[in-house]
């Protein structure tokens, strides 16, 4: 019965649990000298199949071709977001990215704008690497609304067949793709950290952090296309515009479904932010000694478009409120960029920032624990290198 | 009005680990919960049906033992729950989830008024399944939802965006998102688990639900799982003396955020 | 909004506390009526933690006594506790270098093929099979109140709220807490039961001895694979505890990858610098342990006092309208370090008095009193009984301790036949030397030597930070003769690392707790009021 995704061999297992061992999901036991899977909790990652030294253990899962030939979708497309005219920085990250898996496909890359009054943003997107723009610019596209970029989206998959689509995984890009990816029966694989194109088959793969950043995954999508991926901002570096790039322009109109919903009011102000999800947090511990020094970070925090986090210290002594708190009783953070000033890195609060990418710390205590996690940490008075730092940071800016 | 809330049962994922040796989970020791983004969306159903006498009915996939989080949420005051179970669902992604799910809203209900979910589960961390069932459903989406308020037909709510929050109207049915900004999960009382004991929980399974195998589980799986492996571990970089010669390390500070692209 | 307007609920039978003595009471009682054919009661057990198991904390090596006649064969062989004791070593540590293994182990330590593993497991398993006879199991309630009529007896608790912040203002999910009335309650709090101890108070129920506990600090070690130490127990005493202070250590291989390793120091300790946290982990660092966890690190870690008086610490158990099972009741053999088949005893013999009290539908205060009798009866008893001189000797000398031990265990409990005395453990401690802290000691860190907050985090103990601080200091112009007098002794015999002295004020980071009740009896000033957070904080013990 092939109930479960992998068949054991009975005549070739030789009960050396190796495939147990391997096994992320503990979906394999002995029963007696056989090794059995428990069909419920296999997930089919074959680790098990590579585990075993006898090749006892085989794949039976049936791949589904789908009718349209796999062939028939060709190039690499980025969703390139815009708000009130403006492509968001996200959308250059993807492309810098996607010129380099376009180019290790020996495929073409385009960028997709929806919005209204958008068309002057096709120099920009040729020029960050797009071989060819697709811009939809229609009133009924203004705003940002589910249902609507839906249907544009899936209407121009549905003539133009792309092999891959990223989108930046910001509200916008993280909601209707999903949309997106299900109307077209399709996989979408969410908050990327890497992507490359394997060399023998071709198809992209896409790794992403689960179980709030404590494993690893890498994920594909090898008989549906598109196959699509979203990234967070900040993730992937932008790279220098080259102005003398040449590019095609294409412009689509669309007849498109009426919006299901209609924002009514819309407040943007920073002061609202969720530190969770931030890609740079400047944060302070019990090292600040007073509230105003909060200020500082504050600073600094703005300057280098990121938010304020603190450790817990600072929050039970009323400096902040407590949604900035990060560690093991507030949030759990997972930014590029954290900058530890005056943390001592207790473990209840590393627990809540050590998935950051890069971790910097200045803490005028050397044997303060955070510096055992720090990429780069600074034995230093905080007072004096805070001021210094603002002010180059300031002068880079001008 | 009736209400759907979709919860999953999720291991506390503080405390999920890999073994950087052999690349396995370490589960022991981890306690399962309620996806503590579906403890807000259960929120807003219940402050619904507080305000309206809506009707609220959980709905989980999972396996067997999971019917503890549908417990846990007749307790705070839902009126009835749901148990998909079967072999057929295992190693669904987010599209044969999403699909699963809506059909066994369909059977539920028809045209249910609202659909809400929590924002995303801590284990998948994917944000998928609220988009991907308000599409099998052919609804209304709306995510980032911090507060709910509805009136005849019309819902008015908050919603946190990148950079702050928007107000949106639209007309039910609707699928929403929820996020823990939104308003604190109310406790289940003694009594109100004394009354979840009692109540029955209906199993179904894909053929109750009408749902083909072939979009079930890992068959109906378009992204497959290649490999899983531990994040890299810290142990600690370069290491400066500030304290002589503070403007080196501003320096050494700046280029590391130049490298990143920040700065 | 949460409904606030609730009825009191009733029940027949009410546990408090979901250890394996309420658990064995509430098992023991099903199983007796079914067999009987009878009609069953309502049984309700609440449960302060999150999860059945999270506050329960021991070694274990059990004493498989307790199982027979309340478990079939099948359910002792499906325990999951999977290791039996083996091999069995005790040594006497001279010092942090020196230790002699004692060529045999003494008869009363002797442990051979006793099951050996995580009570918390092994919890989790009564419950279970609790529920499955029809007992109710409610955790995150914590009972904070016993309720008794206008003649005093005891007829129900008053649950906690919840929802409140830290100024004691109702939060938007503020959830009153709800009442419940039973026809007996039975008390099974543990060691140091706050509900417990204000009845025995209350009640004048006290044993002729108060009682005196030790504080027990573990931790679970995952060690390299190794088979065939499993079942592997060793028990020392001496080093690091002074010749004075009854304290000592052991370490259980329960699997093959698993290590548990505590130690426990006596609660009525003189010296005010003393830190048992430091003394744990000076005991990890002898040689004679080290070897024990040796490549391994600490992934689990716990604390909570231990009930050491014994037999003249026991109080009275019955009450008008309660009864106490358990560690509340002190029943705790210090000799041999084991209580969980007394607890287990205790929950039967409170279940056969149930039982025949729901046969005459007579709950009174002469229809309970025979718990009392039932429970001198036990095995467990009679074992308490033949130590109970044992420990107190042990509070003057070390030596002296282990003559009574030898000379108790040699004639049967005869001898010594006097009542020891002992102090209570507050009374114990001495001022500063020279009025000065000496130079904290320190021990190196590694993967098996965490410092304490590391420590603490691996107990997986969280409370929600806005709720008011239950850890009361009640009065803090106290607090300054204490800092000047014993140097805020409370900053160290913390397992927890909860109370801070920072600019000669005592901050409480009462999210920390794992409440082991220890500042509550060892605070020289007794200033410290353990009272009870939202039910469901706390610790995540989940192996311990």
């Amino acid at each position: 019965m092939a109930d479960a995704p992998i068949f054991i061999d009975p005549a070739k297992c030789k009960a050396c649990k190796k495939c147990i061992t391997a096994c992320p999901f503990d979906a394999l036991y002995m029963e007696g000298k056989l090794a059995v899977v428990k069909p419920d909790e296999c997930r089919a990652c074959n680790a098990c199949v590579k585990a075993c030294p006898f090749k006892a253990i085989s794949s039976t899962a049936k791949d589904e071709v789908k009718k349209t030939s796999l062939g028939d979708f060709k190039g690499i497309w980025v969703f390139a977001e815009q708000h009130h005219g403006k492509v968001q920085e996200v959308a250059y990250e993807l492309l810098s990215t996607g010129r380099r898996l376009a180019n290790e496909r020996g495929c073409e890359l385009a960028a997709v704008v929806l919005g209204h009054e958008v068309a002057d943003s096709a120099s920009h997107l040729i020029a960050a690497g797009a071989d060819k723009v697709y811009i939809v610019d229609q009133p009924d596209l203004a705003e940002y609304e589910a249902n609507v970029y839906t249907d544009a989206l899936n209407q121009l998959i549905a003539k133009y067949k792309p092999e891959v689509i990223l989108a930046g995984a910001t509200a916008v890009g993280r909601a209707f793709f999903a949309k997106v990816a299900v109307r077209a029966r399709t996989g979408l694989t969410a908050d990327c950290t890497a992507l490359s194109i394997d060399k023998e088959s071709h198809l992209l793969h896409q790794t992403r952090p689960a179980f709030g950043g404590n494993i690893m995954a890498t994920i594909m999508t090898p008989n549906h296309r598109p196959q699509m991926a979203t990234v967070r901002p900040k993730v992937f570096k932008m790279s220098t515009p080259d102005p003398k790039r040449k590019g095609e322009t294409l412009m689509e109109a669309l007849k498109l479904v009426t919006a299901g919903t209609k924002i009514v009011k819309s407040e943007r102000n920073a002061s609202n932010v969720n530190i969770a999800e931030a890609e740079i947090i400047v944060a302070g511990g019990r090292g600040l000694k007073k509230a105003e020094n909060l200020e500082q970070l504050k600073k600094l925090a703005e300057l280098l478009g990121g938010v304020v986090g603190v450790s817990r210290a600072c929050v039970d002594a009323g400096w902040i409120s407590a949604a900035h708190q990060v560690g093991q009783t507030g949030k759990t953070v997972c930014p590029k960029i954290y900058l530890a000033f005056g943390i001592s890195g207790a473990i209840q609060h590393l627990e809540g920032m050590r998935a950051a990418d890069t971790i910097i710390a200045i803490n005028n205590d050397p044997n303060a624990p955070i510096f055992g996690i720090a990429d780069l940490g600074i034995v230093g008075d905080l007072f004096e290198i805070l001021p210094m730092l603002i002010e180059a940071v300031e002068g880079k800016k001008r | 009005m009736h209400i759907i809330v979709c919860v999953k049962q999720v291991p506390d994922t503080a405390n999920v680990r890999i073994n950087p040796e052999t690349n396995t989970l370490m589960r022991e020791g981890v306690e399962s919960i309620m996806n503590p983004f579906d403890e807000y969306a259960l929120e807003e159903a219940l402050r619904l049906k507080d305000a309206h006498g809506a009707r609220v009915t959980v709905i989980t996939m999972g396996p067997p033992q999971a019917d503890v989080v549908l417990r846990e949420a007749m307790a705070r005051g839902a009126d009835d729950g749901v148990l998909l179970t079967d072999r057929a669902f295992a190693g669904a992604d987010t599209l044969a989830t999403s699909y699963a799910i809506a059909q066994a809203i369909k059977k539920i209900n028809a045209k249910p008024d609202l659909v809400l979910f929590g924002k995303q589960a801590i284990d998948g961390d994917t944000a998928q399944v609220g988009p991907g069932v308000s599409e099998f459903l052919d609804v209304s989406l709306v995510t980032y939802v911090k507060s709910v308020q509805v009136s005849g037909d019309t819902f008015t709510v908050e919603t946190v965006m990148d950079e702050g929050t928007d107000v949106i109207e639209g007309k039910l049915p609707a699928v929403m998102t929820v996020v823990k900004e939104a308003s604190s999960p109310r406790f289940a009382s003694l009594s109100g688990w004394m009354e979840a004991k009692k109540t029955a929980i209906p199993r179904w399974g894909a053929k109750d639900v009408g749902a083909t195998p072939e979009a079930c589980g890992l068959n109906g799986s378009p992204t497959k799982v290649v490999k899983i492996f531990a994040p890299p571990t810290k142990t600690g970089g370069v290491r400066m003396d500030g304290r002589e010669e503070p403007a080196a390390a501003v320096q050494a500070i700046l280029k590391a955020l130049q490298d990143k692209g920040v700065a | 909004m949460a409904n606030t307007t609730k009825q009191p609920i009733h029940t027949d039978i009410l546990c408090v506390g979901g250890g394996i003595a309420s658990l064995s009471t509430a098992l023991a009682l099903l199983r007796t009526l079914k067999a009987q054919g009878k009609a069953l009661p309502r049984v309700t057990v609440v449960e302060k933690s999150r999860s059945v198991g999270n506050h329960v904390l021991s070694g274990a090596v059990i004493d498989p006594s307790g199982f027979k006649g309340l478990l079939t064969e099948e359910e002792i062989s499906k325990m999951p506790v999977e290791a039996r004791v083996s091999k069995e070593a005790f040594h006497m540590l001279f010092n942090a270098k020196r230790a002699m293994e004692i060529p045999w182990v003494p008869p009363m330590m002797q442990a051979h093929g006793y099951p050996v593993g995580s009570l918390t497991k092994l919890t989790q398993y009564f419950a279970q099979l609790c529920e499955k006879e029809g007992a109710e199991v409610y955790t995150g309630f914590a009972a904070t109140e016993l309720i008794e009529n206008a003649k005093g007896r005891v007829v129900g608790v008053k649950i906690g709220d919840k929802g409140v912040d830290r100024d004691g203002q109702p939060k938007s999910n503020y959830t009153p807490g709800e009442t419940i009335f039973a026809k007996v309650v039975v008390l099974g709090e543990g060691a140091c039961g706050i509900l417990t101890e204000k009845l025995i108070k209350s009640k004048g129920l006290e044993g002729r001895r108060e009682q005196s506990y030790a504080v027990g600090i573990k931790e679970v070690v995952e060690v390299p694979a190794n088979e065939e130490r499993v079942g592997e127990i060793a028990h020392t005493f001496g080093y690091p505890s002074d010749w004075s202070t009854y304290g000592g250590g052991f370490v259980y291989h329960v699997s093959p990858t698993q290590v548990m390793i505590c130690y426990a120091y006596a609660l009525d300790y003189a010296r005010p610098e003393t830190d048992p946290h430091l003394l744990f982990r000076k005991f990890k660092a002898h040689p004679v342990m080290a070897e024990h966890i040796k490549g391994g690190k600490s992934v689990a870690y716990g604390a909570k006092v231990i009930p050491e008086g014994g037999y003249y610490s026991v109080p009275e158990v019955v009450a008008d309208g309660a009864l106490i099972v358990g560690d509340g009741a002190g029943l705790v053999d210090t000799l041999r370090i084991k209580g969980i088949h007394i607890a287990i005893q205790s929950g039967r013999a409170a279940a056969e008095t149930i039982a025949e009290c729901l046969a005459k539908n007579d709950f009174s205060l002469e229809a309970l009193r025979p718990y009392a009798d039932r429970l001198k009866q036990t095995e467990g008893w009679k074992q308490l009984k033949r130590v109970k001189n044992v420990r107190a000797p042990f509070s003057t000398n070390l030596v002296l301790g282990v003559m009574s031990a030898g000379c108790a265990w040699a004639t049967g409990g005869a001898l010594p036949f006097w009542q020891v005395p002992m102090a209570p453990d507050h009374e114990e401690m001495l001022p500063l030397k020279g009025g000065k802290l000496p130079e904290p000691e320190t021990v190196e860190a590694g993967p098996t030597s965490p410092d304490r907050l590391t420590d603490v985090f691996m107990s997986g103990t969280i409370h929600d930070e806005d709720q008011p601080c239950h850890l009361k200091i009640l009065d803090r112009a106290t607090c300054a003769k204490c800092i000047k007098l014993y140097g805020a002794p409370c900053q160290r015999f913390c397992p927890a690392e909860v109370y801070r002295l920072e600019e000669g004020h005592i901050h409480v980071d009462f999210s920390n707790c794992l409440h082991c009740k220890t500042c509550q009896i060892k605070d020289p000033f007794q200033n410290i009021e353990w009272t009870f957070p939202q039910g469901g904080d706390g610790p995540r013990y989940t192996r311990m």
